[in-house]
C-alpha cells in the first residue's frame, strides 16, 4: 500500500512539473523569440521602450559628472531610475539646479508648456518630450 | 578576437575556481563517481567567478584603467597562482586513499521507471531553461532590479574609468549604494573583454546561474541520494513559479541560491570541507546582503548540529559533541567566509555608508513600534500561508460547472509530502548535515520575517517580493528534506 503512494507522489511531482512548467512554456512561446535582433531595435517590453528615450542622449552627455531632471512624471520614479541606468556614469540628480537638466515629459506640447515658466533654452531636442536643456545667461 | 578574449576568461575562471576546489576539497576516490565529478564542475564554475569578480573589482578599486595588464593578469596569472597553490597544497596535506570509503550504490528500482523518471526531469528542465531564455529576450534589459540596480552598477563600472564609484552617490539612493557588487563586476568584466556593451552579458549571466543551480542540485542529489531523489529535487525545483520567471530576470535571487546551495552541499561532505562552505557562503556575501542572516543562520546550524565523521568527510572534525568541536566548526566556516566578508566590509566602510535598513528608519524607536504592531505580523503570516499554500479552482471544461481546487504551488505541498509519505530514513552519514542544514533554513526564514517586519516601507508592497526572496534557501531546502527523507525508490522496493 505504501509503495503505492509513493509511486503516487512521485508521479505528482512529475505532473506538477510538466503542468507548472508546460503552462509557463505556452504562456512564454520561447520559439518566438528566437531570431530576435538588437533591443534597441526590437524589443516591445516597457523597459526597453522606456530605456530607448534615453539611450539618444549619451553622446551629447559624455564627460559631464551630473546633470538636472525636470519631468511632468511626478509620481513615476522609473523614468529618473531609468534615465541613470542609460546615462551612468553621469550622475542624473533630481534638480533643476546644475547647468544641464534633462527633460522627459509626455509630450513635446508639455515640455513647451513647462519651458514658457522656466529659464532654460533647448539644447537638443529628441522627440516624445524628451530634451536637454540648458540654463539661460542672466 | 574580442570573442575569443571572452571564451579564454569563462576558461581562466573556471581553472581557477578548478584549482581552489582541489586545495579546499582534495581529489579523492569520488573522483571516479560522475555525479561528484559533476558536483565538483558545478562548485569550479561557482567559485571561479566569485574569484574572477572580486579580482575586478579589486583592480577597479587599485587602478581605474582595466586593459591589457588587467586582462592578462585575469586569464594568466591567477589561474597560475591558483594552480601553484593547489600543487603546493597537494604536497603539503597528500590526499588520503581509501577504497573503503567508497559509497556504497544506492538500491535501485526497475530501470524502465527510472529511465522515465529521467527523460521527465530532462524535458521540464529543458522546458524551464527555454522558458528563462524566452524572459531575458522578452525583456533584454531585465526586470526592474535588473536595470534599475545591477546593471546600472555594471555601467558605471564599465564606462565610468576614474568615475566609477560616482555609483555610490547619495543622488542615486535608489539603487542602493550598500548592495554588494558580484553581478555588476561579473558583467563588467565580460564587456571589458567584449569592449562593448550587450545586453547578452547580463542575459547570460542570469540564465547561467539559473542552469547552474539545477545543475548542482541534481548532481549533488544523485551524488548523495541517487537518481530518484535527484529528479523529484529538480523538478520541485523548476516547478516552483518564481524560479522560471527570474532565471532570466538579472536579478542576483538565483546566484544567490546557487552560492547557499553549494555551500549546503559542502557541509553534507563535511569535515575540512567546511573551509569550502565558508567560501562558498562568502561568495554568497558578495551576490546579495542577504546572505548576511544565512551565514549567521548556518554557523547557528553548525554549533548545534556539527558535522560528524564518515565516509564523506574523510578529514574530519571529530566525531559531534563537545563546544570545542561545535566552534571548530564555525571557525572553520567563518575562516572560509573571511576574504569575502573583508571585501564587504570594505565597500560598506569606504564607499556605501548604512543600509537603507537603518539610514531609512524615521526614529530608534521606530523599529520597536513594528516589532509589536500585530498589523503587520498579520500581513506577513497572510501573505506567507496565501502564498504558500493557496488554492485556485481549475475549470476543465468551460461547459460543465466543474472547478477543481489546484494548489498554487504544488512544489511546496509535494516537499511537504515526501517525507510524510517516505518517512525520515537518512543515511547515517547525512543526518548531521541534513539536520544543519534544517535549523539554519527555519533561523533564516525567521530572520527574514524579522527583517520583512522593522523594513522601513509600505509592507504590502515589500511582500510582493517575498516569492522571490523564497528563492535563496528554495533549493537548499529542497536539498536538505531529500537527503534525510529516506530514497523513495528504496521504499518501493522494500514493500
Amino acid at each position: 500500500m505504501r509503495s503505492q503512494v509513493i509511486r503516487i507522489l512521485v508521479v505528482l511531482v512529475a505532473l506538477s512539473g510538466v503542468v507548472v512548467v508546460g503552462r509557463t512554456f505556452r504562456e512564454t512561446d520561447p520559439f518566438h523569440h528566437v531570431g530576435f535582433g538588437a533591443w534597441q531595435e526590437t524589443a516591445q517590453d516597457r523597459f526597453s521602450a522606456m530605456a530607448r528615450r534615453y539611450v539618444p542622449l549619451r553622446p551629447h552627455l559624455r564627460g559631464l559628472e551630473a546633470v538636472g531632471w525636470l519631468t511632468s512624471y511626478d509620481h513615476e520614479m522609473g523614468h529618473r531610475m531609468m534615465a541613470q541606468s542609460m546615462l551612468a556614469p553621469t550622475l542624473v540628480i533630481d534638480s533643476e539646479a546644475p547647468e544641464i537638466v534633462i527633460a522627459s515629459f509626455e509630450t513635446n506640447a508639455e515640455l513647451d508648456a513647462c519651458l514658457l515658466t522656466r529659464s532654460f533654452q533647448v539644447q537638443r531636442r529628441f522627440g516624445e518630450g524628451v530634451a536637454i536643456l540648458k540654463r539661460r545667461a542672466r | 578576437m574580442n570573442i575569443a578574449w571572452s571564451l579564454l576568461a569563462i576558461a581562466a575562471a573556471f581553472v581557477t575556481g578548478w584549482f581552489l576546489l582541489r586545495i579546499l576539497w582534495p581529489a579523492d576516490q569520488h573522483h571516479r563517481d560522475p555525479a561528484a565529478f559533476a558536483v565538483r564542475i558545478c562548485l569550479a564554475l561557482g567559485l571561479g567567478q566569485a574569484v574572477a569578480a572580486v579580482h575586478y573589482l579589486l583592480w577597479r578599486a587599485a587602478c581605474s584603467h582595466v586593459g591589457l595588464p588587467y586582462k592578462l593578469t585575469d586569464c594568466l596569472l591567477v589561474p597560475i597562482v591558483a594552480w601553484l597553490a593547489a600543487h603546493l597544497a597537494q604536497r603539503m596535506w597528500p590526499a588520503e586513499r581509501n577504497e573503503s570509503e567508497e559509497v556504497a550504490p544506492l538500491p535501485s528500482p526497475p530501470r524502465l521507471c527510472v529511465g522515465i523518471l529521467l527523460i521527465v526531469t530532462a524535458l521540464v528542465a529543458s522546458a524551464a531553461l527555454c522558458i528563462c531564455l524566452a524572459q531575458t529576450c522578452d525583456k533584454p534589459l531585465g526586470e526592474w532590479d535588473g536595470w534599475a540596480i545591477w546593471n546600472l552598477k555594471a555601467r558605471f563600472m564599465f564606462r565610468g574609468g576614474a568615475d566609477w564609484t560616482g555609483m555610490f552617490s547619495r543622488h542615486i539612493w535608489f539603487s542602493h549604494p550598500d548592495y554588494p557588487l558580484f553581478i555588476p563586476a561579473s558583467v563588467a568584466r565580460f564587456w571589458t573583454y567584449l569592449q562593448g556593451e550587450t545586453t547578452v552579458v547580463p542575459q547570460l549571466v542570469s540564465v547561467a546561474f539559473a542552469t547552474l543551480v539545477v545543475g548542482l542540485l541534481f548532481a549533488s542529489l544523485a551524488w548523495l541520494r541517487g537518481l530518484v531523489p535527484a529528479c523529484l529535487g529538480t523538478l520541485l525545483l523548476v516547478s516552483y513559479e518564481p524560479f522560471l520567471v527570474y532565471g532570466g530576470a538579472q536579478m542576483s535571487d538565483i546566484p544567490l541560491s546557487f552560492y547557499v546551495l553549494a555551500a549546503v552541499v559542502a557541509v553534507a561532505i563535511a569535515g575540512r570541507l567546511l573551509v569550502l562552505s565558508g567560501v562558498l557562503i562568502g561568495c554568497a556575501l558578495i551576490v546579495k546582503n542577504e546572505a548576511q542572516p544565512i551565514l549567521l543562520a548556518l554557523l547557528v546550524g553548525l554549533f548545534v548540529v556539527p558535522p560528524s565523521g564518515g565516509p564523506r568527510s574523510r578529514l574530519v572534525v571529530p566525531p559531534s559533541g563537545g563546544p570545542r568541536n561545535r566552534l571548530k566548526a564555525v571557525l572553520r566556516t567563518l575562516l572560509g567566509a573571511t576574504p569575502f566578508l573583508l571585501v564587504v566590509a570594505a565597500q560598506k566602510l569606504f564607499f556605501a555608508g548604512a543600509s537603507y535598513l537603518v539610514a531609512d528608519q524615521p526614529s530608534a524607536g521606530a523599529f520597536l513600534h513594528k516589532i509589536i504592531d500585530p498589523a503587520r505580523h498579520r500581513t506577513i503570516i497572510e501573505f506567507l500561508v496565501t502564498w504558500n499554500f493557496g488554492f485556485h479552482l481549475w475549470h476543465p471544461f468551460w461547459r460543465i460547472p466543474l472547478a477543481i481546487p489546484l494548489p498554487d504551488q504544488p512544489s511546496l505541498l509535494l516537499l511537504l509530502a515526501i517525507p510524510i509519505v517516505c518517512g525520515l530514513r537518512p543515511d547515517p552519514r547525512d543526518r548531521p548535515a541534513g539536520l544543519t542544514v534544517l535549523i539554519a533554513v527555519a533561523l533564516t526564514f525567521i530572520l527574514y520575517y524579522a527583517v520583512f517586519l522593522v523594513m522601513p516601507y509600505d509592507l504590502r508592497n515589500l511582500m510582493e517580493s517575498f516569492p522571490r526572496v523564497q528563492l535563496h534557501f528554495l533549493p537548499a531546502l529542497i536539498f536538505a528534506v531529500l537527503l534525510l527523507t529516506a530514497n523513495p525508490a528504496a521504499c518501493s522496493r522494500d514493500r
